[in-house]
């Protein structure tokens, strides 16, 4: 579904991501660890098209991000570490556009509206303006737009910062339930319990390179995910 | 911690006009060259026909040995400019800026936040009096009645002189925000107040000749009028123009007692403006049957309820669309006035339609919508940039919103005209056609520019809209094109007849719009993606 070959990218001199290559295939929930600054956004955000990529090349379902950025786009849902959205719509409008942008029908849109709003617990606060949202509000909002048009990949870079326990256990719900359907998940989180429970398989990145990757199992063999990146990092 | 939050913040009002970091470096400093000559000219000029309206002015008043009248006015001057100037600025700078909450967080007391944040303020409302009150003085130096008092106090008096048009914009600010958190139309007050703050300004300006008139022909009575009804102003000017110590520390108290009082008041209530979240009443979601757009629609929606939704946008990109309007009402009332203007050019009142349409044009061309609008995505940008969107699709829907806004008061106004002129068709086709086809210019060179100069890291929504290069460029560009266009007519071209003229003018908006959708076309998608690394 992600396949992210001899990823490269530098900031002037500073090494960000250095010939990362990942494979993450259908019905994979895929963690990406990695101490501050590893280059773990910098992947997500070359993933996703935000971000230009000295070389290398990532496929999205067989389409290339550099060449084919749209069709990439209408597979994938992003969400970012904060999630920053437009202030000046109400939680409704902003679904609407999204809804618009991926041409939803009114059927459908009116369907997931309502099904994940109240799952999320939104509903009636759809109607505020996002600027009166908290931080929790906002990324639950951020959610349910990522969700709304059922993407194949979902990339999302530390998304359980700011939600509630019962969001968080209702997004990782949605993350199995999108993976059961043959789509996939590439996550990056500090949060080492979680990746232990959720993630099939698991990447650990440092100064931008790959130092460890693969099944859960493989990866933390008897010892905990934490104490295995705890040595790693040393 | 104070010094360092005045450092941070005078950075930052520096940076608000100028972002290096979205350049490289030799393209950085190639650029700066450019704007500082581009401040050089328009200050210059600026200061040239101030200087030219003060020497008149001085030449009355000298005679009459009221030195101390022409300082009085010219201090009123730079009171009432700086005040226009910050007026629009106060509440979004002092009370909505996007770093309150980790000032707030600081070991800081409030009065040093508000302090450091009245700096930017101070600097603006600096800057905009020296443009006035520099060539006040030099006129009078070159008079020859200054002495190294009358130089001294000038100093001193340009240090204190930002301070009551600073109370008074800082006063009304404090009170919007007081009372905009309650109410749930605060756009709509706040844009509704505005114009009509405007509409007096701009009243009170046109009788500003007027009212020069009568001071130099009843300059004694007036000056006793304001010696007893405006004491700082007196004294400001028997300051300067005498030297006069009394004075001087009179008119300083009259800035510093003031400002420092609402210093104090203001600083007593900072927090609780800053954190007072009570809102309007919570509304509701009721559900509802949905609507289903294009993408290009709903891209276009989205700008316009960004546009509509920040009066500070709106007020200040959009301000000639409202002159527009304001032109058929001037014909209808007031026509001598520009058919005097026709006059001085030397043509007779049948120009007076082309010259409606020129005026539409220039006001169209200076409108600047587009300019600021890739720089107000500011931390939204990754949304356009991970949704299936093209950036010329984005693009295209600012243009499109520009286009669109300006088309209302331009068709209306056109109408209006072709009524009250009883324009033939093809001149009324040609008043509308002109200006539509200047307005897609100024789109499409907004947005070049924008993305060559974009601010996406930014406080408030002051700073890209007021305060960045593209908006500056855009605004400047659209006022001095068609301005160069009529110049052309009337030193070359005035042999040709009118209407081909417009026509030409029509044809070469069209040409320079496409030209700049060729240019946005082919690069936009490098410029999206050099957006994220300039964030």
């Amino acid at each position: 579904m992600l396949r992210i070959e001899h990823l490269n990218k530098s900031y002037g001199d500073k090494k960000a991501v250095d010939d990362l290559s990942l494979h993450i295939r259908p019905g994979e929930i895929y963690g990406f660890i990695g101490h501050n600054g590893a280059g773990k956004t910098t992947t997500i955000k070359a993933c996703c098209g935000l971000l230009r990529f000295d070389s290398g090349e990532v496929h999205i379902a067989g389409h290339s991000v550099k060449d084919e950025p749209l069709a990439c786009k209408r597979l994938t849902a992003y969400l970012p570490d904060n999630p920053d959205l437009y202030e000046f719509l109400s939680g409704i409008k902003y679904l609407n556009f999204i809804a618009d942008i991926f041409q939803l029908s009114i059927a459908k849109r009116e369907e997931r509206i309502t099904a994940l709003s109240a799952e999320f617990s939104l509903t009636d606060d759809l109607a505020q303006p996002i600027s009166a949202y908290s931080h929790g509000m906002k990324q639950k909002l951020a959610v349910i737009a990522a969700l709304m048009h059922e993407p194949r990949l979902l990339v999302m870079d530390e998304p359980f910062t700011g939600l509630d326990p019962k969001a968080s256990f209702i997004l990782k719900q949605k993350m199995r339930t999108l993976c059961d359907a043959g789509g996939a998940v590439f996550f990056s989180t500090h949060v080492l319990d979680v990746a232990e429970k959720l993630c099939d398989k698991v990447a650990i990145i440092k100064d931008g390179r790959l130092v460890v990757e693969g099944t859960m199992e493989a990866v933390r063999g008897k010892e905990s995910l934490e104490e295995v990146f705890l040595e790693l990092e040393d | 911690m104070l010094n360092a939050l005045v450092k941070v913040q005078a950075r930052a009002a520096l940076q608000a006009m100028y972002n290096r970091t979205a350049l490289k470096k030799k393209k950085a400093k190639g650029n700066l060259v450019l704007m500082a000559l581009l401040a050089v000219y328009i200050l210059a000029s600026l200061g040239f026909s101030f200087g030219f309206f003060f020497k008149n002015m001085l030449d009355s008043f000298a005679p009459m040995n009221l030195l101390w009248m022409y300082f009085a006015i010219t201090g009123l001057a730079g009171f009432l400019f700086s005040f226009m100037g910050s007026v629009f600025l106060s509440q979004s700078m002092l009370f909505k800026a996007k770093d309150n909450d980790l000032l707030l967080s600081l070991p800081l007391k409030p009065g040093q936040i508000l302090l450091a944040r009245t700096l930017s303020l101070y600097l603006m409302a600096m800057i905009i009096q020296l443009v006035i009150l520099l060539p006040a003085f030099i006129v009078f130096l070159l008079y020859g009645q200054a002495g190294a008092a009358q130089i001294v106090i000038f100093l001193l008096t340009l240090v204190l002189l930002p301070l009551p048009s600073m109370a008074l914009s800082m006063l009304l600010g404090w009170l919007l925000s007081l009372v905009s958190d309650r109410i749930r139309h605060k756009n709509v007050i706040t844009i509704v107040l505005s114009l009509g703050f405007l509409t007096a300004y701009f009243w009170g300006y046109s009788k500003l000749m007027e009212a020069m008139n009568s001071l130099v022909s009843r300059g004694q009575e007036i000056a006793k009028a304001v010696q007893s009804a405006l004491p700082p102003a007196y004294h400001y000017g028997m300051s300067i123009a005498h030297g006069d110590l009394s004075s001087f520390l009179l008119f300083a108290l009259f800035c510093l007692v003031p400002f420092g009082a609402l210093m104090l008041i203001i600083s007593r209530n900072y927090i609780h403006v800053l954190t007072n979240q009570r809102g309007a009443r919570k509304a509701v979601y009721k559900g509802g049957r949905m609507r289903a757009g294009s993408p290009m629609k709903a891209l276009v929606t989205k700008e316009a309820r960004l546009f509509f939704g920040k009066p500070i946008y709106l007020m200040n990109s959009a301000i000639s669309l409202l002159f527009m309007l304001a032109l058929p009402l001037i014909l209808l009332f007031d026509r001598n006035t520009l058919t005097a203007i026709t006059a001085t050019f030397g043509v007779g009142g049948d120009f007076l339609g082309p010259i409606c349409a020129l005026i539409l044009c220039v006001l169209s061309a200076s409108t600047f919508i587009s300019a600021p609008s890739v720089s107000l995505e500011g931390k939204n940008l990754w949304l356009i940039q991970s949704l299936p969107v093209k950036p010329i699709q984005s693009l295209m829907a600012k243009a499109l919103t520009h286009i669109l806004i300006s088309a209302v008061p331009i068709v209306l106004s056109s109408v209006l005209l072709a009524v009250i002129l009883k324009l033939d068709l093809i001149s009324f086709l040609l008043t509308l056609a002109l200006p539509l086809a200047a307005s897609a210019f100024a789109a499409f060179l907004g947005l070049a520019l924008n993305l060559r100069f974009p601010k996406l890291s930014w406080r408030n929504e002051a700073e890209p809209v007021k305060q960045s290069m593209s908006t500056f460029l855009a605004m400047t560009l659209g006022f001095l094109v068609p301005a160069g266009l009529a110049a052309l007519y009337i030193f070359a071209l005035n042999h040709i007849p009118v209407q081909l003229y417009l026509l030409l003018s029509v044809l070469f908006f069209l040409l320079l719009g496409a030209l700049l959708y060729a240019h946005l076309n082919r690069t936009a998608d490098k410029a999206y993606l050099d957006l994220t690394e300039a964030a």
